[in-house]
């Protein structure tokens, strides 16, 4: 394709999901020039609201409904979206009554009266890309030592016998919703809705959480995903939140992590494509290009080396060998040894992926990322249990 | 409204009686005479009579005190008793200048409480406060006292003055207040308001609705103002009024929001009022009360995904007197 010069895209988003082989590759394919800037936390969200003409495309993550709200993105035609039935398909996965990913479109079809829901219409908020969910991760010598012949639980996160060797992500959103997980779990609390704490409910965790970590019961709390690596190659953790990138980057080391089924199930995660409210002309095509290029499929092929679904599943299928396939996403043994993202070993041969298919392990996820309504609140507290 | 100052008050009314001509050219204004007309101290006659002599309505001249008119002009000094000129006093100097000392703050203060509620939880120094407006403990345990009063702070266990969270729930509480409330007081105050009145509110509606993109916060402001309180509030319970008042905080969200990020949902706002008035100019109070129902159903979830936004904005600037809890 020709270079369109004196064009870029500017793209937001985690680290986890702005790898350069996925920038490289799509810049060759779209002959534009793209900008990836990672954005972790709060300043990613800061920046969506607050400044919608520092990028062309987000990839948001539970938090559609702010940037809509704040009008930081723009509604996408669906009709320019050429692979759009396929993602729609997805509505159409169930476990019994159960849509499994009900989420990616709670809050994705622009409504008669502006605001966002799941009423089919021709115009979205975001375009559902990745997903996938997390258990917290722990290291499989210490299971029988310390958990023998227990069912997997998010209460062992707060569990004493793991005390000094429990890991948390300090993320307020999602650190909290874990922590309430793990704290319902123990019967320590009982949530209303456990995706919605009440002021009451987030001052009765903080307490408790904040409790444990004076008695030391914490190892330590991490940011990115690499530092949970650090934390628990080296830093004496041997239970924690985790991320998938997290457990892939830890097997290559040699390190067995097993990344838990909860009997409580799962939380559970996307990320979407939303394009600026400021993008027009041009950059506007481009976004447009950028999005289809992510439905069709090579990206999600990378990142599915890292554990990550993709909403459209059929097309990544031919960039996968048929046993990565069969690993990532039927849960079957792996024939030989399988790459990560940037072709190290991470999967040996006869391992199998923890939780299962993509369908079992779907349909555990219990509770998806939010920004809870009192988040402001939530978040102040959880500050003064990192500083505690 | 914060309160202005009395040199402002005096000026304000100075100024108006030289407009009007009812202080003729000439005149010698003496401080001593002024202050007492105006029953105030000579303090701000003095700065006020400085302002006027900036603004060239009055002059210094060869003699004590100043000439009425300006400095070009060559008047010959009347010396009158002010008290013959039959200058009316009006109302509002009156009650200004009666305003008990804690009132001349109350507005700034209530003000910077306000516009941090939505971020956390604030504590409020007494002593701070002393000092950033220097008037003594007496007048600002008076203003802490009435922003208790009011709902706006309350005491902690510590007998610390606190300020915030301003919560999802405290908006779900205070909407529900005012779906209970405000559409009853509607149809008790819709007698009161005279056709004229509505029919230049609706006019004052239609030609915001017609452009919407010149619209700003202040503007939507004054025309939710204009319903909420210019009609709803009409109502001759004063209890009733009070309450409702109390309930309109969660409005800071909107209005933070407005001015932060932009007016995204005018035209609605707009519509549902345009309802409301279209109902009382057709002498149909409770299908207004209805509508006005509608439009605060409507406002809290506006409200609410506003405060959602509002939650991920870094601390705003905070008036020295107020340090952050958590």
């Amino acid at each position: 394709m020709p270079r369109r010069k004196h064009l870029t895209l500017r793209v937001l988003g985690r680290r986890e999901i702005l790898l350069k082989p996925i920038r490289e590759r799509a810049a060759a394919d779209l002959g534009f020039d793209i900008e990836f800037e990672s954005v972790d936390g709060i300043e990613g969200i800061q920046r969506a609201v607050i400044r919608p003409e520092s990028f062309d495309i987000y990839h948001q993550w539970h938090t559609v409904d702010l940037i809509w709200t704040a009008r930081s993105i723009q509604p996408i035609d669906v009709r320019r979206i050429p692979a759009w039935d396929e993602v729609e398909r997805l509505a159409n996965l169930h476990s019994g009554d159960r849509q499994i990913c009900s989420d990616m479109f709670r809050q994705l079809y622009v409504q008669s009266d502006g605001r966002l829901g799941p009423q089919v219409t021709d115009r979205v908020s975001m375009v559902p890309t990745i997903h996938g969910m997390d258990g917290f991760g722990y290291l499989r010598s210490h299971r029988d030592e310390i958990m023998k012949g227990e069912p997997e639980s998010w209460a062992w996160l707060l569990d004493d016998r793991w005390r000094g060797r429990v890991g948390l992500l300090r993320d307020p959103s999602l650190g909290m919703m874990e922590a309430a997980l793990a704290a319902d779990a123990a019967g320590l609390v009982h949530f209303q809705d456990i995706t919605n704490l009440s002021i009451e409910e987030i001052d009765e965790l903080v307490g408790i959480l904040t409790e444990k970590k004076r008695l030391g019961h914490f190892r330590g709390l991490w940011e990115t995903y690499e530092d949970a690596v650090r934390l628990m190659d080296r830093g004496g953790a041997a239970i924690q939140s985790i991320f998938s990138p997290a457990v892939t980057e830890l097997r290559r080391r040699g390190i067995d992590v097993v990344c838990s089924t909860p009997a409580e199930g799962y939380r559970g995660w996307h990320s979407d494509l939303c394009i600026s409210s400021r993008s027009t002309g041009a950059v506007l095509d481009a976004a447009y290009e950028y999005l289809n290029w992510w439905l069709e499929g090579w990206a999600g092929a990378v990142l599915a080396r890292q554990g990550y679904y993709m909403s459209v599943r059929e097309k990544i299928r031919r960039y996968l060998s048929a046993d990565e396939w069969s690993y990532w996403y039927e849960g079957e043994p792996a024939a030989g040894d399988l790459p990560d993202p940037y072709g190290n070993v991470c999967v040996r041969a006869g391992e199998r992926r923890d939780g299962g298919s993509y369908i079992e392990r779907m349909s555990r996820v219990r509770v998806w990322n939010t920004f809870m309504d009192d988040h402001n609140y939530l978040a102040r507290r959880w500050s003064e249990f990192l500083a505690a | 409204m914060e309160p202005k100052p009395y040199y402002e008050i005096v000026r304000d009314e100075l100024r108006r009686h030289i407009e009007a001509r009812h202080l003729p050219r000439g005149v010698v204004l003496l401080e001593g005479p002024v202050a007492t007309l105006l029953g105030v101290s000579r303090g701000p006659v003095k700065r006020a009579f400085e302002l006027l002599a900036e603004d060239r309505l009055i002059h210094r001249f060869n003699g004590r005190g100043y000439l009425v008119g300006p400095p070009d002009e060559k008047q010959i000094p009347k010396r009158l008793d002010l008290r013959t000129l039959g200058l009316q006093v009006s109302v509002n100097i009156q009650t200004d200048i009666q305003r008990a000392s804690w009132q001349k703050i109350y507005g700034e203060v209530a003000r910077s409480v306000v516009s941090c509620l939505p971020f956390g939880t604030y504590q409020i120094s007494e002593a701070a406060i002393c000092e950033y407006f220097r008037v003594s403990r007496t007048v600002v345990r008076d203003v802490l006292n009435r922003l208790d009063h009011d709902g706006l702070i309350e005491k902690d266990r510590w007998s610390h003055w606190t300020a915030g969270p301003l919560t999802v729930r405290d908006v779900v509480d205070h909407f529900e207040m005012r779906r209970i409330l405000e559409p009853k007081a509607l149809v008790f105050a819709a007698a009161k308001l005279a056709d004229g009145e509505l029919l230049a509110m609706q006019d004052r509606l239609d030609r915001a609705v017609a452009d919407t993109s010149r619209l700003d916060q202040e503007h939507l402001d004054e025309l939710e103002q204009e319903l909420h309180e210019g009609c709803v509030l009409r109502v001759a319970n004063r209890r009733l009024a009070a309450a409702i008042r109390q309930s309109h905080l969660p409005t800071i969200i909107n209005r933070l929001f407005g001015t932060l990020i932009g007016l995204h949902e005018a035209s609605d706002i707009l519509r549902e009022h345009r309802t409301v008035l279209e109902n009382l100019v057709l002498k149909a109070p409770r299908a207004a009360a209805a509508a006005l129902e509608a439009h605060l159903e409507a406002d809290e979830v506006r409200t609410r995904a506003h405060l959602k936004v509002l939650s991920v904005f870094p601390e705003p600037d905070i008036a020295p007197y107020l340090s952050r809890v958590h």
